[in-house]
């Protein structure tokens, strides 16, 4: 094992311990927990499938095997980023509601009240 | 409280103008509701102090969010028609009974308070004018429809309207994209004249930078949202 293979190996199980640990202390909920369990996975088992890769990135063409790799990355992290904005604007309009439903029955409560005193 | 119609004033760091709107607007005789939308200054303790019909938004949710919170607000308690009205005393409260009149004979699902309809004293700085010019060769343009005033906040609904703006309403800029929206649905828009004053205190939220990103805005999400 040489010492770029040690380093990725390693990158990807602490991703993958982190990813345990934050799963475990509730950190993370179901839903991403596993999502990043599964990223961190694929990370630690393409770490020990180095050899492989060179054969196909040059299968396909690619003389730099790392070019490639940072193109897969690269487009996983944004397929992650517009998922995740598309979360947040979903929470968006939620909280917008929430804040409006606070805001009406703040009103009641007060108009309650008032009947209350008036009474 | 439920007359037919319900005068929505959206409120934010309004406090050197709303008492002023709120004593011009309890001279008619209809209900309204002031959205105070998260202020910083005094706005809701003066609405509180004065007793002013209004509710508060605990956080600052933007425009679009407190005009939103006036609508909904209006689909539960009934109301046949909701017109919105600036807290900042440019809208002309003396123009109501005119709105109501116009939307009962005319009988659109909107009908816009309009500065440029006919002359009015409205005197508006250039960039302002070259907007309006640019939302209305858009509006022509994507949804087939004529408004000389598309950017104005002083308009009246009916219940139809009402009820779509409660679950659906732009959160930011929302004037022109509504428009673009309804045309698009075969909602009827028309217009009629009405007198601005010019703004008796707090800012203008629209600077050069915000006009350039309204403006970018306005036409990319109304292309995308008429063609797709």
């Amino acid at each position: 094992m040489d010492i770029i293979q040690i380093i990725v190996t390693g990158s990807a199980l602490l991703l993958f311990l982190l990813t345990v640990f934050m799963a475990a202390k509730n950190k993370l909920t179901d839903q991403y927990a596993f999502m990043w369990l599964a990223f961190s996975l694929i990370g630690v088992l393409l770490s020990f499938m180095l050899p492989w890769l060179n054969r196909f990135a040059a299968s396909i063409g690619v003389s730099y095997m790392p070019s490639l790799i940072y193109l897969a990355a690269f487009l996983i992290v944004l397929a992650l980023l517009i998922y995740h904005t598309h979360l947040l604007s979903k929470q968006e309009a939620r909280t917008r509601v929430l804040v409006q439903e606070v805001a009406f029955l703040k009103k009641e409560m007060e108009e309650m009240r008032k009947e209350e005193a008036g009474s | 409280m439920c007359s037919k119609v319900l005068i929505i004033v959206p409120a934010y760091n309004e406090e050197q103008a709303i008492l002023q709107t709120v004593d011009q607007l309890k001279k008619f005789n209809y209900d309204f509701i002031v959205v105070n939308d998260g202020s910083l200054d005094k706005t809701g303790q003066l609405l509180q102090e004065y007793n002013v019909p209004h509710i508060s938004l605990p956080v600052n949710l933007g425009i679009g969010g407190a005009v939103q919170a006036g609508y909904r607000y209006a689909e539960r308690h009934g109301y046949r028609y909701a017109i919105q009205l600036d807290a900042d005393g440019q809208h002309n409260p003396k123009d109501l009974e005119h709105l109501i009149e116009e939307m009962e004979r005319l009988q659109p699902d909107m009908l816009i308070g309009s500065r440029f309809l006919e002359k009015t004293n409205y005197k508006g700085d250039l960039s302002r004018r070259i907007g309006i010019l640019y939302f209305d060769y858009l509006l022509r343009l994507i949804a087939g429809i004529r408004v000389t005033d598309p950017t104005s906040g002083y308009r009246i609904v009916n219940r139809r309207v009402i009820e779509w703006f409660a679950h659906d309403y732009p959160v930011d800029y929302p004037e022109v994209e509504v428009l673009v929206k309804l045309a698009r649905k075969k909602y009827t828009i028309r217009e009629t004249k009405v007198e601005m004053n010019a703004r008796q205190g707090g800012v203008s939220s629209i600077n050069a930078r915000k006009s350039v990103y309204y403006m970018a805005k306005v036409t990319f999400l109304s292309l995308i949202r008429s063609y797709l």
